[in-house]
């Protein structure tokens, strides 16, 4: 077979393609040179380290390697809809849509372009045919699962993906990166956007932005003025530290209202809620069986699961959680499960 | 795997197995600063090779400067006649290493820095030269060829219009070197860059001819090396290796030219109807490069697809990997942006065979037709 891995230079991919290369499998090694912001570093998968590591492994392994330019795609489907999905007033998560349109979107069509039967990457993921349907599951190493930012792939990308990690521990990537003589450092998961400065999403979003962030009011639960804040963007669900405020007991930031402009704090107990919508929904698995039945979900990437009862509620779904669920943060995506299964997701509301 | 055809020789060429035979008693030579008699010897192969070259390109050996590479030579060149407040010409279609050196001094110095228009082959108009041309132009920079297309520039011309005006002319030449008889100071240019790893000798080594009339500030300070205008221990066995890929060059120009020729006829022969070649027929270009236009299509999809059928090509400069901003050079030639990002190089060497081409119109005419 000919496949396609997508590599970054880390310790997952490499193993990755070392593996498609030991079974004997025609491999080509991509890589895609995503936008960052003028004059900031380069972006962070695609740094110019990332490409030289990347390299030498494809080269190590006798494999042919390319860089392509993927700069502005990249901008235009993933970074300009984030910046406007923030300025509206909503947290999403760019990696949902990178991985949807980018990676296993123009990176899938290169390697289709290229005869390849499937593109290979490193996620922790396990993916099971089952009667002509492919089932998404979380890797078998829990710390590890990323099946959370792939929930949004359709059947068809899916057909086409290989994911040779998806049963292993951490561990024994490690393991076999040091067998292989792969000679490539683990970096650390980053929490950061890929392609944002040293000075993280705020000061990206105000550059953006040319800074017309309009200042509002901190108000309380109540709907009582207690102070000025400099531009909703600036200020995420959960965030106590950097308010600008002196308050007489500890507040949170417990919703964003973007049709007042009013950022509103709450005590601890304000940030719980038990009930929320889910709107834009896509299925892994038909969702008849589990109307009304209990799903474990997942509310943002690398987040304990929740268990709550799924019910239809229009084109949306509504979910109950079991016992309250803190700082719910409308943007980003809920994931549900059905044990190891995804069964599907969709984007919080406010 | 395929068998390989290399057809980027203008980003660079294989090592001549003659010119490594050539360098290899240098590898082991001693400095050439050296009072003592092992010194004296490295010292005496040295101006060996100086006057070697000095005798190929027809100019006296104390106005070459041997340096890292093509691009210290241009930057030498460029910084080495900075004056604040004068004025420098130059041609929108240089090599970085030439364009960047200058932007980077009209800032620092507050030297005015006016880019000359180019017509639709990337040629600089002599007469537009004498036009722009001030009394305190200190530097007219303008290639020999150019990488990406080979389009040749009329150096006898501009150099009449530089020398009248008395303004010193530089030609960056590395690209026209593998297959042009260069005599810079019959014609009147009056700095000229080569670099030795285009014409088969070793990368990491390059020159500067000065006309010796011209004083230059050097870059690198030190132990005051080539005149004092290049510090550093000599590349002993690189320049011996520079003297002797040029020898060469000269030597078998008639043959290589011929087969240069005969490969780029059979490369039109290939490419005829599936893309359409940069440059108008008319145009004065290099025989060892030809680059070609297909619309449509992205260079950086075709490199891959053609790499991984063995056939190593070049897209414009071949400076920086996963990046496809269009060619600076084609776009003031005029190219659309999205046309120039679908310009492939093809550059041939001494080493090129026409036979090599067989498989290519196959190949391209199943790569075009993929998505």
């Amino acid at each position: 077979m000919k496949v396609v891995v997508g590599m970054s230079g880390g310790v997952d991919s490499s193993v990755a393609a070392a593996l498609l290369v030991q079974q004997g499998h025609e491999v080509i090694g991509l890589m895609l040179k995503l936008w960052a912001e003028e004059g900031c570093r380069d972006n962070r998968c695609c740094a110019p380290e990332a490409v030289d590591q990347a390299r030498s492994v494809a080269r190590q392994l006798g494999i042919p390697f390319y860089v392509l330019d993927y700069k502005q795609v990249f901008k235009q489907k993933v970074v300009d809809p984030f910046v406007g999905t923030y300025l509206a007033g909503a947290t999403p998560n760019p990696c949902l849509s990178c991985n949807r349109l980018v990676r296993f979107g123009a990176m899938m069509e290169e390697a289709l372009a290229l005869g390849a039967d499937k593109l290979v990457t490193g996620h922790y993921v396990r993916l099971e045919e089952q009667a002509g349907r492919f089932l998404l599951k979380k890797g078998l190493d829990p710390r590890k699962d990323q099946s959370y930012v792939l929930y949004q792939l359709s059947q068809a990308q899916l057909a086409r993906c290989l994911f040779p990690l998806g049963g292993m521990e951490k561990s024994q990537t490690r393991a076999l990166a040091k067998e292989f003589g792969l000679e490539v450092a683990s970096k650390p998961d980053s929490q950061d956007l890929c392609f944002v400065g040293d000075d993280g999403y705020r000061g990206f979003l105000a550059r953006r932005a040319n800074g017309a962030f309009g200042s509002g009011n901190f108000v309380d639960t109540q709907g009582r003025v207690l102070g000025r804040h400099k531009g909703l963007p600036l200020y995420t669900i959960g965030q106590r530290k950097g308010l600008g405020l002196s308050l007489p007991e500890p507040l949170y930031v417990v919703r964003l209202d973007r049709d007042k402009n009013q950022v509103v704090l709450g005590r601890e107990s304000a940030r719980e809620a038990s009930l929320a919508l889910v709107d834009q929904l896509l299925w892994q698995q038909d969702p008849g069986p589990y109307w009304g039945r209990e799903v474990a979900v997942q509310v943002r990437y690398n987040s304990q699961e929740r268990f709550a009862r799924l019910e239809p509620h229009g084109p949306l779904a509504k979910l109950h959680f079991l016992e309250p669920v803190k700082d719910l943060t409308p943007g980003q995506a809920a994931v549900f499960y059905d044990g190891d299964l995804l069964v599907g997701g969709g984007i919080l509301l406010g | 795997m395929n068998v390989r055809v290399y057809l980027d020789h203008a980003a660079s060429t294989p090592l001549d197995p003659r010119v490594l035979e050539a360098q290899s008693p240098f590898f082991s030579a001693a400095n050439p600063s050296g009072i003592h008699q092992s010194g004296q010897q490295a010292a005496a192969a040295l101006t060996q090779a100086r006057q070697n070259i000095a005798k190929l390109l027809a100019v006296k050996p104390q106005e070459l400067v041997f340096t890292s590479g093509g691009t210290e030579a241009n930057n030498l060149a460029v910084w080495g006649l900075a004056k604040p407040g004068s004025h420098m010409l130059v041609s929108p279609v240089e090599h970085p290493s030439v364009l960047l050196p200058l932007e980077r001094m009209s800032v620092k110095f507050g030297v005015e820095l006016e880019v000359l228009p180019v017509n639709g082959q990337g040629l600089v108009d002599p007469v537009v030269l004498k036009s722009r041309i001030r009394l305190n132009t200190a530097l007219v920079a303008i290639q020999w060829a150019n990488n990406e297309t080979g389009a040749v520039q009329p150096v006898t011309e501009l150099a009449k219009v530089t020398q009248k005006a008395q303004v010193p002319l530089f030609c960056d030449a590395a690209q026209a070197s593998p297959s042009l008889d260069l005599n810079p100071a019959q014609l009147g240019v009056d700095l000229m860059s080569l670099s030795a790893h285009k014409l088969h000798g070793p990368k990491g080594v390059g020159l500067l001819y000065v006309n010796e009339r011209l004083k230059l500030e050097p870059l690198v300070l030190g132990g005051g090396q080539e005149r004092g205008l290049r510090s550093g221990t000599e590349n002993l066995p690189g320049i011996w290796g520079f003297a002797q890929a040029l020898a060469l060059a000269y030597q078998e120009r008639t043959k290589r030219v011929q087969n240069f020729l005969a490969l780029t006829q059979t490369l039109d022969l290939a490419l005829e109807g599936l893309g359409q070649p940069v440059l108008e027929p008319q145009t004065p270009v290099l025989p060892q490069i030809r680059s070609y236009l297909f619309p449509g299509f992205l260079a950086q999809r075709l490199l891959m697809r053609l790499d991984l059928e063995g056939f190593e090509v070049g897209s414009g400069s071949a400076c920086s990997v996963g990046n496809d901003e269009p060619s600076p050079v084609l776009l003031a030639m005029g190219l659309d942006p999205a046309l120039a990002r679908s310009v492939l190089r093809f550059s041939f060497g001494a080493d090129s065979r026409p036979e090599s081409l067989d498989r290519l119109r196959e190949v391209m005419t199943r790569i075009l037709r993929q998505p």
